[in-house]
Parts: C-alpha cells; sequence; structure tokens
C-alpha cells in the first residue's frame, strides 16, 4: 500500500538544469518544493576530482553517467512498419541521469536560435513557399517569439557565464562575433575561449573563402566568474575530459557549480534522490494532477500529493511520463491524431575527417568542450535555398573538445581496421587530424515519434518509450550540400587527405552521433499541433508544466541547452507572476 | 594574447626544454621493459585455451613493430581477462529482457548473451573448429592467422549461435580498449599506447599550452595510478 | 609584506655547508651538461654559473646570496627552494617580476637588470640541479591529513579542487606547461605566496579563486602536506 507523504506546494520531476532553477525560482517566492531525482547525489568534490575523473573507460565507454539500461532502457525502429526492438546498450544518444542531470557531462555549448526560427513554418512558406517542403514534413511555429525570450536567453547566459564575444549587439553588427547572430542586448559576461591551432587554421581558411569564423559560445569559464546567484567559476584549463565527465575545476557550467548551492540552502526546498517517479496522478476529472508517485531505493511506494507539478526529467523522459500518465492524448502516424509524441526530431550531424601533414602538431588533447572555430553561414535559413530542393542547415566547426585515444585514433580511408596498417596509421595520424563537426537541422516528420512500447518493460513493470526515427530525405540532402562545403574549406587548409562524410539514412544506433533528442511534447498555439502551451503549460491539465527540448518542433542546427535555459526563466517568470496568482489556464 | 612576458622568447625557450624532455622520454622502449608477460597474467576469467587464442589474435590485431610493442605485449589479453570477470563482463548497462529477436542493422545487439558468454561460446566454438585441424590458431604463421580472422570478420562462420562478424567487433573493440585504457584496468602496460601516440594522459591541464600552436609537446605520460588520492565517485557523499 | 623581505640570515655554519655543497652540485651541473652535445647550452650553463655566483655588472645580485648554488636557499622557507623547478616557470616568474606583474620589491630590480638570455640560462642552471634534501619540520599528523585531503581531493564547503589536479601527483608540477613543484617546496613560502595571490600582488587566473576560499588553517595544512611531500626530482 503506497504511503501518502504530507502535501506540498510543488513537486518538481528531475532535478537538472530545468529542476534546478524552476525551484529555486519557486522555493524563493515562498513555496514548499520537492525534487525527485531518479539517480543519485553528486558534486565538484569529491566525484569530479581527477586523475580519477579523467577516466574514459569508465565515463566514455562504459557510460558511467548515463541512465542504467539494465533497469530502464527505450527501444527503436526506423519506420512504423517495423518492430521496435529495444536499444540494450547507449551508443547513438546517451541520456544522463543523476543530480544535476545532463549539466553536469555536457560540452558547453552555448547557442542563440534565429529570430525567424521560432515562427519556422510561417518564414519558410513565406519566403520559398509551400513547394520547398516534402509532403511529410511537419514544421511548426512555437507560440513565442524570440524578442520574448530575448531577457531570459540573457538572464541564462549571466547564470552560466557564457564565454563570447557579440556579433549582434542591439542591432548593431560587431567584429569579433558571429555576424549572422539574432540580436542580443548586450554583451557576453566573459570573453571567448582560447582558440586552437586547428581552429586557427579553420579561420583563415574559412575567411579566406569569404565565410565569417567565430569563437563558439561556451559555458567553459575563461576567468574567474561570479554569477548573479552568489556563486564562482574557475577558468577552464582544456584537459579534455569535458563532455561525459564532470569539471573538476568548478569552470564548466552544470547546476552544481551555478545554482545547486543556493537552491540547497533553501528550508523551502527538500531534495529527494533516488526516487524513481513512477507516474502523476490524476483526480477523476483527468483534468488536475494530484501529485506523482514514486517508489524510493527500497522499492518503498509513496505518493507525494502536490498542487503543481513541473516535468523536467529530459526531453525522452518527459515524453514517457506524460503517456504513463494519461496526459494529453498520444500521437498516431498514419491518421495523424494526437499530440504527445508527435513531432520528434534529433540532429543531423556529419563530419570531415581533415588529415594534415605530420609537420602539423594540433594537440587535440587540449580542449576544453565548447572549445572550436565556427561559421555560421550554412546554419538554418542563414543561406538562400531558393534553387536548393530542401531546407535547413549546419554549422560548421572545427577544434576538437578531446582525442581520448579509445575513441580518437581517427586513420584515413583504405586503410584496414586492424593490423600492423593500421597501427602505423593511427601513429602517423593522431596529433595531425582535424574533424569539422557539423551540426544540423533535424525537421519534424509525420512518420517520426514517441510512443509507448507493446512489449518491453522496465524493471518497475512499466512500458518502455518507444522511438519510431529516420532520417527525413530533406535533411540527408541538407546533409550533402553543406558537407560538401565543408570540404571545400578543409581543401583549402592545405589538407592532405579530406573526407566528406554526409549524413545518409538510415538513421542507426549503434554509433554516437549525439543526445538532442527534441519534440513530443511540443510548445505552440494551438492544442490540435501542440502538448503545451507557449508557457509550457499542459493544455490538458493546467497544474502539470512541461520544461525540455521534448517543447520543440523541430531542432534547429544549434544544440538545445541555452534555448532551454531561456524557456525555463520564461516559464519561471509565468508562474511566479501569472500562474501562482490565479491558478488556470494561462492560454 | 600574452599577459606578460615577452611571447616569442617564452615559445624558444619552451622548445628547447621540450628537446630535452622528449629525447629523455622515447628513448628506448625496450621491450624488456615491460617485465616478464608470464609472471603477471591475470587469472579471473579466462582459462588456459582462451588465453592462448586471444594472444594470438590480438597479437595480429595489434602487433608488435620494430619500435612499439603490440596489444599481446600491452597486457590486453588481461585487460580483456578482468573486463570479463567484472561487471562489464556480467552485463552492466546491458538492458536484457525478452523476446529477443533478430533487428535490424539499425537496431544494434540483440542477442542474449552478455560480454562473457559471448567471449566463452565464440572462443569455445573457434577451438573445437582447430581441434580438427592440424595446426591450433596460435601456431599457424602469421599470415593464416590474418586470414582466419578476416573469415571471423566477414561474418560467414556462426559461432555456435553468434554470428562470427559480431563476435569480431567485440574482439576489436575490447584490443583497442584494452591497448588504449588507462592501465589501471590491465592493458596499455607502462602506458607504451599513450607514448606510442603521444597522449599525455589523466593529469591534464593545458590552460598555457592550447594556445602556443604547433609546439610539440611531449610528457611522460601520467596514468589514474600515478596519483596517490585515487578514489572512485560518490565515495564521499555515499552514493546518495 | 616588508616582514618577509627583511633581512638576509645568514647562518655561517650553514653557509659553509652550502658552499660546500655548491662546489659538488656546480661541478656535476656542468659534468651532467657536457653529455648534452650542443655547444650552445654549454656557453649559457657558463654563463648562468658566472650569473649565479657573482652576479652581473649591471646590477644583477648573486642569486645565490639568497638561494644558494643548489638552490635550497637557507632552509627558513624566506626565499623558495628552485632546484629542480621547471625552467619554464622559473623564467615566467623572472619576467613578471621583472614587469610587475609579481610585485615583490627585492627581485624586481634583478629581474630588470637581467637580459632575457640571461633569464633563460639561470632558469635552467636551477632547474637542472638537485639540492640535498633539508628534513622538513615534524608535522602533527592531523595537520598532515587535512593537508592531503585538500591536496588530493579538495573541500567541496568551499568551492576548492585538489591542488593536484593542476600541480600534479604528489605536488610534483608540470614541467612543461610551466606549474611549478609544490612538493618538497619549503611550507613557509607556500603559505606566504597562497596570500600573494589572494590580495593580488601575484596574479593568477586559476589561483585567485583557491587562494581566496582556502582558510587559514587549510592553508597552513596543505603547505604542510607539500613540504614533506616527496622532493621535486630534475626531469
Amino acid at each position: 500500500m503506497p504511503q501518502t507523504l504530507k502535501e506540498v506546494d510543488v513537486v518538481v520531476i528531475g532535478v537538472g538544469f530545468a529542476g534546478s532553477i524552476l525551484a529555486k525560482e519557486l522555493a524563493a517566492s515562498g513555496l514548499k518544493v520537492v525534487g525527485l531525482e531518479r539517480g543519485h547525489s553528486r558534486h565538484s568534490v569529491p566525484d569530479f576530482q581527477a586523475p580519477a575523473i579523467h577516466d574514459e573507460l569508465k565515463y566514455s565507454i562504459r557510460k558511467g553517467m548515463m541512465q542504467d539500461v539494465t533497469r530502464e532502457a527505450m527501444t527503436f525502429r526506423n519506420h512504423y512498419r517495423e518492430v521496435a526492438l529495444p536499444m540494450r546498450q547507449w551508443e547513438a544518444f546517451l541520456p544522463g541521469t543523476g543530480l544535476g542531470g545532463c549539466g553536469v557531462h555536457w560540452n558547453g555549448q552555448s547557442w542563440r536560435y534565429h529570430e525567424e526560427e521560432f515562427i519556422y513554418k510561417t518564414h519558410i512558406e513565406q519566403r520559398y513557399g509551400k513547394k520547398i517542403l516534402d509532403p511529410d514534413l511537419r514544421i511548426q511555429d512555437w507560440g513565442v517569439t524570440y524578442q520574448e525570450l530575448e531577457p531570459y536567453y540573457d538572464r541564462f547566459e549571466y547564470l552560466l557565464g557564457v564565454c563570447g564575444k557579440a556579433g549582434n549587439l542591439n542591432g548593431k553588427i560587431e567584429a569579433g562575433g558571429n555576424p549572422l547572430e539574432a540580436p542580443r542586448s548586450r554583451e557576453y559576461p566573459n570573453p571567448p575561449m582560447k582558440e586552437q591551432y586547428s581552429g586557427a587554421l579553420f579561420r583563415k581558411a574559412a575567411s579566406e573563402l569569404g565565410y565569417h569564423p567565430f569563437l563558439q559560445p561556451s559555458a567553459n569559464s575563461t576567468r574567474p566568474y561570479t554569477n548573479p546567484e552568489g556563486l564562482t567559476l574557475n577558468p577552464c584549463v582544456y584537459c579534455g575530459f569535458c563532455e561525459r565527465y564532470g569539471c573538476e575545476h568548478f569552470a564548466k557550467a552544470s547546476p552544481q557549480t551555478v545554482i545547486l548551492p543556493v537552491l540547497m540552502k533553501n528550508p523551502n526546498f527538500e531534495l529527494r534522490t533516488e526516487s524513481q517517479v513512477l507516474r502523476i496522478n490524476l483526480d477523476s476529472t483527468g483534468k488536475k494532477a494530484t501529485g506523482v508517485s514514486y517508489m524510493d531505493a527500497h522499492g518503498r511506494e509513496f505518493e507525494q500529493p502536490a498542487s503543481l507539478v513541473l516535468l523536467t526529467a529530459f526531453a525522452l523522459n518527459d515524453v514517457r511520463m506524460l503517456l504513463l500518465s494519461g496526459i494529453g492524448k498520444p500521437y498516431e502516424p498514419t491518421t495523424e491524431t494526437g499530440v504527445v509524441g508527435r513531432n520528434y526530431a534529433y540532429q543531423t550531424q556529419s563530419y570531415v575527417p581533415t588529415f594534415l601533414g605530420e609537420d602539423v602538431h594540433l594537440n587535440s588533447y587540449m580542449a576544453g568542450g565548447a572549445s572550436g572555430t565556427v561559421i555560421d553561414d550554412f546554419s538554418v535559413d542563414n543561406f538562400d535555398h531558393s534553387s536548393l530542393g530542401f531546407i535547413g542547415g549546419c554549422y560548421v566547426l572545427c577544434g576538437s573538445t578531446n582525442a581520448r585515444p579509445v575513441e580518437f585514433h581517427p586513420t584515413p580511408p583504405g586503410t584496414p581496421r586492424w593490423g600492423r596498417k593500421w597501427k602505423d596509421a593511427v601513429r602517423q595520424h593522431y596529433n595531425h587530424t582535424a574533424i569539422f563537426n557539423l551540426s544540423g537541422t533535424s525537421t519534424s516528420m509525420r512518420g517520426n515519434y514517441l510512443d509507448l512500447d507493446p512489449t518491453y518493460r522496465d524493471a518497475w513493470g512499466l512500458p518502455l518509450l518507444r522511438i519510431t526515427f529516420d532520417f527525413p530525405d530533406n535533411d540527408v540532402r541538407m546533409s550533402r550540400f553543406v558537407t560538401h562545403k565543408a570540404s571545400e574549406i578543409a581543401r583549402q587548409m592545405g589538407a592532405k587527405i579530406v573526407v566528406d562524410s554526409p549524413r545518409t539514412g538510415p538513421f542507426t544506433t549503434t554509433s554516437y552521433q549525439s543526445t538532442h533528442n527534441t519534440g513530443g511534447a511540443v510548445i505552440g498555439a494551438d492544442p490540435s499541433t501542440s502538448v503545451v502551451n507557449r508557457y509550457c503549460q499542459s493544455w490538458d491539465v493546467p497544474n502539470v508544466f512541461v520544461v525540455g527540448a521534448c517543447n520543440y518542433p523541430q531542432n534547429s542546427s544549434y544544440n538545445p541547452t541555452l534555448t532551454l535555459g531561456a524557456l525555463i526563466y520564461w516559464t519561471a517568470d509565468a508562474l511566479k507572476t501569472r500562474y501562482l496568482k490565479r491558478p488556470g489556464p494561462l492560454v | 594574447m600574452s599577459d606578460g612576458p615577452s611571447s616569442n622568447s617564452r615559445r624558444n625557450f619552451l622548445r628547447s626544454s621540450l628537446v630535452l624532455i622528449s629525447t629523455a622520454t622515447l628513448a628506448g622502449e625496450a621491450p624488456a621493459l615491460l617485465g616478464s608477460a608470464r609472471a603477471e597474467e591475470t587469472r579471473r576469467f579466462l582459462n588456459e585455451s582462451e588465453r592462448r587464442f586471444l594472444l594470438a589474435a590480438v597479437d595480429r590485431l595489434i602487433p608488435a613493430d620494430e619500435r612499439w610493442p603490440g596489444a599481446a605485449e600491452a597486457g590486453v589479453v588481461n585487460y580483456i581477462d578482468l573486463q570479463m570477470a567484472g561487471a562489464w563482463g556480467g552485463g552492466e548497462m546491458l538492458y536484457r529482457h525478452g523476446p529477443f529477436r533478430k533487428g535490424t542493422p539499425t537496431q544494434g545487439y540483440q542477442l542474449e548473451y552478455t560480454p562473457a558468454e559471448l567471449f566463452r561460446r565464440s572462443i569455445l566454438a573457434i577451438n573445437a573448429h582447430f581441434a580438427s585441424q592440424a595446426k591450433s590458431f596460435d601456431q599457424l604463421p602469421s599470415e593464416e592467422k590474418d586470414a582466419y580472422l578476416s573469415s571471423l570478420e566477414k561474418g560467414d562462420i556462426d559461432l555456435d549461435g553468434v554470428p562470427s562478424n559480431t563476435f569480431f567487433d567485440f574482439l576489436l573493440q575490447h584490443t583497442v580498449e584494452g591497448f588504449f585504457s588507462d592501465p589501471i584496468y590491465g592493458g596499455n602496460k607502462n602506458k607504451l599506447a599513450w607514448k606510442m601516440i603521444g597522449f599525455p594522459g589523466a593529469y591534464a591541464d593545458y590552460h598555457d599550452l592550447i594556445d602556443k600552436h604547433g609546439v610539440e609537446f611531449h610528457r611522460e605520460p601520467l596514468s589514474i595510478a600515478d596519483g596517490p588520492g585515487y578514489h572512485s565517485m560518490n565515495s564521499g557523499t555515499g552514493g546518495k | 609584506m616588508t616582514k618577509i623581505h627583511s633581512t638576509v640570515r645568514v647562518k655561517s655554519v650553514l653557509s659553509i655547508a652550502v658552499v660546500f655543497v655548491a662546489v659538488i652540485m656546480v661541478a656535476s651541473y656542468l659534468g651532467a651538461q657536457t653529455t648534452i652535445p650542443n655547444k650552445s647550452i654549454s656557453n649559457e650553463s657558463q654563463m648562468a654559473v658566472r650569473i649565479v655566483a657573482e652576479g652581473t655588472t649591471r646590477g644583477v645580485v648573486a642569486c645565490s646570496r639568497c638561494h644558494g648554488f643548489d638552490g635550497a636557499s637557507d632552509g627558513s622557507g624566506a626565499f623558495p627552494r628552485l632546484d629542480g623547478q621547471s625552467a619554464q616557470y622559473l623564467a615566467d616568474q623572472l619576467r613578471r617580476f621583472a614587469s610587475g606583474d609579481r610585485q615583490n620589491a627585492l627581485m624586481q630590480p634583478i629581474a630588470r637588470a637581467l637580459k632575457d638570455d640571461e633569464i633563460n640560462a639561470v632558469s635552467q642552471y636551477y632547474a637542472s640541479v638537485h639540492a640535498v634534501p633539508i628534513p622538513s619540520r615534524p608535522v602533527p599528523a592531523q595537520l598532515r591529513d587535512r593537508g592531503r585531503q585538500v591536496a588530493e581531493v579538495g573541500d567541496l564547503s568551499v568551492r576548492v579542487q585538489a591542488c593536484e589536479s593542476c600541480h600534479g601527483p604528489n605536488g610534483e608540477g608540470e614541467p612543461v606547461s610551466g606549474v611549478p613543484y609544490l612538493g618538497g617546496q619549503y611550507s613557509h613560502y607556500i603559505t606566504v605566496q597562497i596570500r600573494m595571490f589572494r590580495q593580488g600582488y601575484r596574479k593568477s587566473q586559476q589561483m585567485i579563486v583557491p587562494a581566496h576560499n582556502l582558510s587559514e588553517q587549510d592553508i597552513t595544512a596543505v603547505a604542510a602536506y607539500f613540504e614533506q611531500a616527496s622532493a621535486p626530482a630534475v626531469k
């Protein structure tokens, strides 16, 4: 018999960036907040300290910080005609777990989206006409604009201490930044990262070809920085163990370094770790949440009543929780009815391995997680697609985030996979190879969606999330075009060997690409095509808010975290200034 | 970019000191330095015939050359032994619930076997095959060893339920891991693989070097074991 | 600030021992240099020895007067151990003394009077010498253990990471990138330098926050721990 606990004002499901910030804002407003985190507690000291943290096998290869797939996996198929099978090991993407969530082991790449992306459907149809869209694509407007979110982008950037150079300050183009970026109201809080050798070579070549290179904005601090919460970051030392690892130097912006200590001090907040939320409970009308049910580490089930439930458990987990809880109508692709699970998208990654001469010592193991020199000329809709026959694009990034040898030992095409020739090639090319990273838009498609698997279950007996996804042909055409352009830059760098490697279908779960899973609980103005309204409030259950990349109607070229940060603060504002004053539907 | 001393003289100085250091580091990686292979074998999982096959196989996957030892000398078989005996071999981070069905290539690994079971089953089948041959795998000349490994790699052989390419990919992946991972795991003996490619290892502060473009950086690699304070995650918080 | 630079205490017995040891040190240093077949380095080493022993005519005080020929100085901790220190770091510090980036009334005129190649030479000299290890003062086990904890693991309550993540195992330093060793360094010197970082007399992006956050007790503890950690070795 589940034990019913004393009621609180707010339950937060998942204590990562979204959960930490929302909990802090509401606890500071005087509400009693309980944060339920399924994973363990962990802190910069001792858990992220070197040299123990610099363990490639433990954290990169054995996925030390990731969700325990023995207990809770996901199933996958490319097309809804097929039978989904479990992803028995994580490879293509790596959902995290534990206090701080993905904010602990992310790279720190910090991008704002473009203005037109928030009105993407309107913009694309206006600029190119509907005919440019393949029949199965499903792009949508967000229902909230860049201008509305701009102050919240700013707030999140200053929380993290993002390091960069403004390229567009209130409409004025500034040297040293990204001339193509959306206008920002003030400069970055910290100066850009140091440029790597590979980045400098890329910068020269890209400039010669008429592009506009700049240093990627980064949440790996470049100097001692005290954020508005009074917490201080140290400068990054470019250790090359950023993504998949915690930071030993308090240099990477993570919930632990930028907000949690403040949250934990507030007596209005209570953290419960090792608490697996099973579902959000609804009353008999199905339109009001009464709280959540969860199981602790000992297998005891609890009911935690609450007036307000915030679902911030990572994009994929958020959608699953809605489905398990019966909140919103599940999406069905052949009839296109329902909304929960609709518009699932990903990231269209491609690469250009660039083999330079043996006299070029790149020292790629010297790297921050967001190191790199980048051009924005081919992202999203920054270039004219009129005669190209596809929409979307990629940013082109050159630099390294690591050269950890189990993961990184590039060899040119034609090299055998093993043997003497392989070994010689590894030794010959290890310190002289740069890999361009192209991060591409992922356009939502009718047949790409999330729902509950009919067969496979987790350790708590609940259905696994089922992912049905393949790259739309539009995105494959886009990748071919932009990757080819990027290869020209590599040749301009004087590379001996350039490997033009666009993304081709089918999408496979067997090799790592990105953990930018988006959509499934989409934000929008129209309840027939979205799950939450413009304040991230569930259309169906107004005292449930969902904040995650699951809100994104389609995925941009850019890493999702900064935009999520803007949505988090935007939602916090809506809760404090609108919802709490008068609970109920805000739209 | 420099915040004080003249960058040019710093760079020159860096180069000259680097020459000294690199001379010291690269001097003779004689196999003798690695110690007696026999004396340091781990024996947690692999039996004698499995070990004999693996030693011969990894020796072909990453062979020794005139300058640099290979996987066999680096202790990769010890690495595999310890991994198979531990949580990973037993199925950590592997969803093991049925039903088990053959999937598409994009759906990845769908067999019932844990890594340890997969290794044991496959090597048993391989050794059974060689029992009927004139020579065992380790007795074959190098070219014939390579030819056999290639046939495994192609996937034409069924190893008692394991497609041979699945086993081969597993073996190759573990060989690369054992070669390049931190020596605390039993392979990469004396950090020789890191020395070979120039990876400095587990102590990594490059704040002052990252923008010294083109400088050759040679440092004796450091393992986690070189640090006296080795501790595992959550040790301070008790895992809560 | 003026306290630590009041007078150079020259204890007569110790100075004789230092000179004796110095002769051996210089001889072995020169001997070691001849195994490296590089003419410019041996010219450099002769220049270095001259400056260390006699100073220069342009106002450089002989280094050995305070630092000794072996780099161990007088053991008081008023002057740092230089033996086996990263040459890159030593040269960098001399340049910072010269520019005023690192504030030190005693070292500034000396550093300013050194020419560029002289800076490199004396840095190489001290990087290459071994000092006879001077026995460290006995340290209470509790203090040493606390120092080890902060050095190897850090302290979450004050947001300080493990010193060794930058300063290396046992505080051995990182000679090529110029991170100084702490292992074997005088505890008194370490203590004062952390205060210098805290107050801004020394500038370092990496040291500002740890210097500011560590308590006085913990500074004493890490300094005590590092003094008796394994002595620096010439790399």
